[in-house]
Parts: structure tokens; C-alpha cells; sequence
């Protein structure tokens, strides 16, 4: 499946006018495809993903999956995890990881079984019945990528999902989930604010402008995935890093914070 | 000192601190029983008004093998229950349904605060007039009292939940009904469960008093009758009984709400 966003514009309406987040953007994502997504801080990311996931209706434009045009969220296309993971604190982890099982209408068992394989898979097998309070924030990001993968979506859709972590964390899960999910053939569109995590993750990375957010380049990453840690010390690794560098530093005057 | 003698320590401190407080509580007990016992002995109070503890608990071996005031009890019990229960199903169903409407919300919610502190005593007349001096006039005092407490919180929490959550139940395809369960149900059941509580020692605290105020059955029926007999010992077992059977419920109660989560 290709995700294929088309002349989108959205735009808020707020009090005292028209809040213009997403300006003229148009991308695809092949299957399988790693795009990454930086900028600014307010440049319209997030509103990005969601529209790319049916969250919301483009004010312009489309989003489409091979040509039929996304007008709600499917978890089986392409599923979020979204920022300070987003767990259901009154749940176990394991029942955060069945939810969208259930709520796509499967038994209580067959959702049971395949939650229990997902969690096996992100290697918190042994934390099922814990609540998510219980569990560090790391072990809870990779719960939520637990509950997108439940699904078997073609896509992942994340939000800064290493955001809230310490660097040291950061590092260690995403060169994980990076592996994990290179094995498994998944597409991921995934937001950043980190230029080394962009370059990393990216078969391809976006660099939005400040708000309203327009696409000022995107930059092909080469290097076969999963990719080892060292892959940050790498010549090709270096040289997107110092060039989006000076692209988001000159591109706004805004620090991505 | 070792992670086992620690661990043996720390334990051995909470079952001390525990057993503090026991030894407080009963102390404070103890006092009031001496103080009781004091007053009457030394004539500070009239024997008419405040008979002596012993004298007291003479009479409740007396008074609580009679089938009267097991029948009474048992009047007082089922009441609060069905009170209870009544307003528990009830107020959450108002709760839900306001919730699920904006402008209904705003415009029950004036209604519902001041149902809320409204003094249902004034209208206790009418409902003997309306249900009788039986069982059904307390219940629905009781219902009218505890009601408000309930509906009122269920709306609040259904709705004031965190959009983070409700993005959670779009973004994994959730059915209007599966939000509802799985989602609001969840984050509103701390704010519901509050009401519920509130709504229990409402219940319990209105039916009794509506057996005081006018009655022809119950415990509080009973307490009213002892005094009008000039039964003053009597009337004091019976508030004992009163004050064990109606903890005995709230205890009940909460562990239902507990165990409900
Ligand atoms: N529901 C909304 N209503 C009105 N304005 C909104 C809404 N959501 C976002 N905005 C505004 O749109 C702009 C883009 O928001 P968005 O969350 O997409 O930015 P972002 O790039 O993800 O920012 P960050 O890096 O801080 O997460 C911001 O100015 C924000 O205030
Ligand atoms: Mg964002």
C-alpha cells in the first residue's frame, strides 16, 4: 500500500481568524518506506501524521492508500503511537495491547493470543498483567508500538515516540524497534525533534518549515536497514546530519526545540 | 544490615504503627465511655437524659434478642439498600445520558448542583402525603437525597475526560458504544465511584432520619418511640444498634464500590 498525501492544506479555525498548519504538502510513502519528519516546534507535524492517519479532514486536498482516499482513522492501515505514551492507565498492559482487537470486533481469545505474541515480540512478555503506571516510560513506549503492531498495520504512524525518554534510552530502543520493525516490512512515518534520530530512522527525511508548514527538502538517506548504532558514525550519516543542520538552522529563525 | 533484615524491620514497624492506631481509636473510645460514665456518676448528668453505660448496656442484652428490633433493623437495612440501589442506577443513567450532550449538560447542570445541597428535610412531609409512613416514603427521600450526588458526578466525569484518551479510541476504530465503555467509562469511574460514595452515606444518613422524623416501622422509628415512652436506655441500645447496623452497611457498601473496579 502506498500513502500518498496530495496538495493538503489545513488550517484551524481559531478565535480572531484562520490557524494555517499545513501548507501545500504533497509526499508518498512507499511500503515499507522509513520517512521521517523534522521541524520546528509548532510547524504543523503533528497535524501532518494525523491527517496521514484519517484523524482529521484536510481543509485541501487528500490523503490516499493506493488511491482510495483515507476519510477515517484504520488501525489495519496505518497505526499511531502517539506522544508521552498514550496507555490507558485503568488497563493492564496487556489489555492496552488487546484494545484495538477488541475494538475491531475479534473474540476476547484469538485478541489474548496475538496481544501476548506482540508483547513477546517488543520483550515484555513478563509485565502483561502490570499496570502501565508500574512499568518505565521506555517499557511503556514500546507497550503502545506493542498495541499499534497488534493489528498488523501496513503502516506505523509515530509522534515523537522517544521524545519523553533520556537520551541514553532513546538511543537503546530506537536502534530495537528500528531492527524490529525493518524485519517486519512495515512502512513508518515517524516525527522527530532529534537531527540524529531523523537521519537514522529515515530511508527519507522531511524538513518542514516553521509554521504554516510547507516541505523545504527532502533528502534521501542511504544505508541498508536494520542499521547497527555505529551506523551514527558513518561518513553518509554525518553528512545529512550537518546538512539539515544548517537547514533548520537557517530555514528559521526558530530553534526546534 | 541486610535487604531481609531491613525488610523484616519494616515490617515489623507498620505492624507497630497499625497497632498505634488501634490503641489510639480504642483509647478515644475508652475516653468517651469514661467520660459517659463520669458524668453520670457524678450527677453531672441527670440519669433521665443520660443514663450510665452500665445501665445502657444492661438494656441492649435486653433489647437485642427481641424479634422487634431485629424486624426493625432489618426494615432500616433493606430501605438503605434499595435506596441505594435505586439512586445508584438511576444517577448513573442520568449522569450518562446528560454527558452525552453538550447543551443538555449546561443545562441540567444548575439543576443538578442545586439538587445537590438542596434540604430535602422541608419536603419530608409531603413524601409521607405522596408514599406513606411506610418503608417507601424513606426510600424515596433517600433516592431524592442520594440521586443528585451520583448524576451529578457521573455527568462531571463523562464529561471531562482527557482528550488524549478519546484520541486513543478514534485512532484504534472504536464504535461510539466502545468509547463508552472501554474509554470514558474507564477514565470517569474515579469521579463516578466519588459520587457513588457520597450518594451511600447519603442514602444511609436519609433513611434513618426519615424513620426519626415520621415513621411507622425501623430503627429509627423504634429510637423515636423509645423516647416518646420516656425510655430513655432503651432508646440509647437502640442508637447503638442504629450506629452498628449503618457502619456495618457503609463498610458493606464501600467494599461492593471497591471491588467494582
Ligand atoms: N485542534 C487545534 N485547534 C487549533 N489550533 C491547533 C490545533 N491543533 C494544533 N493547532 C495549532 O497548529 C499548529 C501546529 O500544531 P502541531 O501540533 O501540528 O505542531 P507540531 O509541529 O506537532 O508541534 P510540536 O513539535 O510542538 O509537537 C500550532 O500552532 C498549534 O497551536
Ligand atoms: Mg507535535
Amino acid at each position: 500500500m502506498t500513502l500518498k498525501v496530495q496538495d493538503l492544506d489545513i488550517i484551524y479555525p481559531v478565535d480572531g481568524g484562520d490557524l494555517v498548519a499545513c501548507q501545500n504538502i504533497s509526499l508518498s510513502v512507499q511500503p515499507g518506506e522509513f520517512v521521517t519528519v523534522i521541524g520546528p516546534s509548532g510547524c504543523g507535524k503533528s497535524t501532518l501524521l494525523h491527517a496521514m492517519g484519517g484523524m482529521l479532514r484536510p481543509t485541501r486536498g487528500t490523503v490516499e492508500a493506493d488511491g482510495t482516499v483515507i476519510t477515517g482513522p484504520d488501525p489495519r492501515k496505518a497505526a499511531f503511537v502517539f506522544q508521552d505514551y498514550s496507555l490507558l492507565p485503568w488497563k493492564t498492559v496487556i489489555q492496552n495491547v488487546e484494545i484495538g482487537l477488541i475494538f475491531a470486533g475479534s473474540t476476547k481469545k484469538d485478541a489474548r493470543r496475538i496481544a501476548v505474541e506482540k508483547l513477546e515480540r517488543v520483550g515484555l512478555a513478563g509485565y502483561r498483567d502490570m499496570y502501565p503506571r508500574q512499568l518505565s516510560g521506555g517499557m511503556q513506549q514500546r507497550v503502545a508500538v506493542a498495541r499499534a503492531l497488534a493489528l498488523e498495520p501496513e503502516y506505523l504512524l509515530m509522534d515523537e515516540p522517544f521524545g519523553a525518554l533520556d537520551e541514553q534510552t532513546r538511543r537503546a530502543l530506537g536502534v530495537d524497534l528500528g531492527e524490529r520493525l525493518s524485519k517486519s516490512g512495515r512502512g513508518v512515518v515517524l516525527i522527530t525533534h532529534s537531527l540524529e534520530e531523523a537521519v537514522y530512522w529515515a530511508d527519507r527525511v522531511i524538513v518542514l518549515s516553521s509554521r504554516p508548514g510547507r516541505i523545504v527538502k527532502e533528502i534521501q538517506v542511504h544505508g541498508d536497514r536494520p542499521r547497527p548504532l555505529e551506523f551514527m558514525t558513518t561518513e553518509g550519516f554525518t553528512e545529512v546530519r550537518a546538512e539539515l543542520f544548517s537547514l533548520i538552522e537557517s530555514g528559521s529563525s526558530q530553534e526546534i526545540a | 544490615m541486610n535487604a531481609a533484615d531491613r525488610s523484616h524491620h519494616r515490617r515489623w514497624f507498620s505492624l507497630s504503627r497499625r497497632f498505634q492506631i488501634r490503641l489510639l481509636q480504642t483509647g478515644v473510645m475508652a475516653l468517651v465511655v469514661l467520660l459517659w460514665a463520669g458524668a453520670s456518676h457524678f450527677g453531672y448528668a441527670s440519669p433521665l437524659v443520660l443514663p450510665p453505660p452500665t445501665v445502657v448496656l444492661r438494656e441492649l442484652v435486653g433489647v437485642i434478642v427481641l424479634p422487634s428490633v431485629w424486624g426493625a433493623a432489618w426494615v432500616t437495612t433493606y430501605s438503605i439498600l434499595l435506596a441505594f440501589g435505586l439512586a445508584s442506577g438511576i444517577g448513573t443513567l442520568l449522569g450518562f445520558i446528560f454527558s452525552r450532550n453538550r447543551k443538555l449538560a449546561d443545562g441540567v447542570t444548575p439543576l443538578l448542583a442545586w439538587g445537590y445541597v438542596f434540604p430535602f428535610a422541608l419536603l419530608y412531609p409531603l413524601f409521607i402525603l405522596w408514599f406513606g409512613a411506610g418503608p417507601a416514603s424513606k426510600v424515596a427521600y433517600a433516592l431524592a437525597n442520594a440521586v443528585f450526588p451520583i448524576a451529578f458526578n457521573t455527568m462531571r466525569g463523562l464529561s471531562s475526560i482527557d482528550r488524549k484518551f478519546l484520541a486513543i479510541g478514534q485512532a484504534f476504530g472504536a464504535s461510539r458504544w466502545q468509547i463508552d465503555w472501554h474509554i470514558k467509562l474507564g477514565a470517569a469511574w474515579p469521579m463516578i465511584l466519588s459520587g457513588l460514595r457520597i450518594g451511600a452515606g447519603m442514602a444511609t444518613v436519609t433513611v434513618v432520619l426519615g424513620e426519626v422524623l415520621g415513621a411507622d416501622r425501623g430503627l429509627g422509628h423504634a429510637i423515636q418511640q423509645a423516647v416518646n415512652t420516656f425510655r430513655i436506655p432503651r432508646s440509647y441500645a437502640l442508637i447503638l444498634i442504629t450506629m452498628a447496623v449503618t457502619g456495618g452497611l457503609l463498610w458493606g457498601m464501600e467494599r461492593l464500590l471497591q471491588s467494582n473496579k
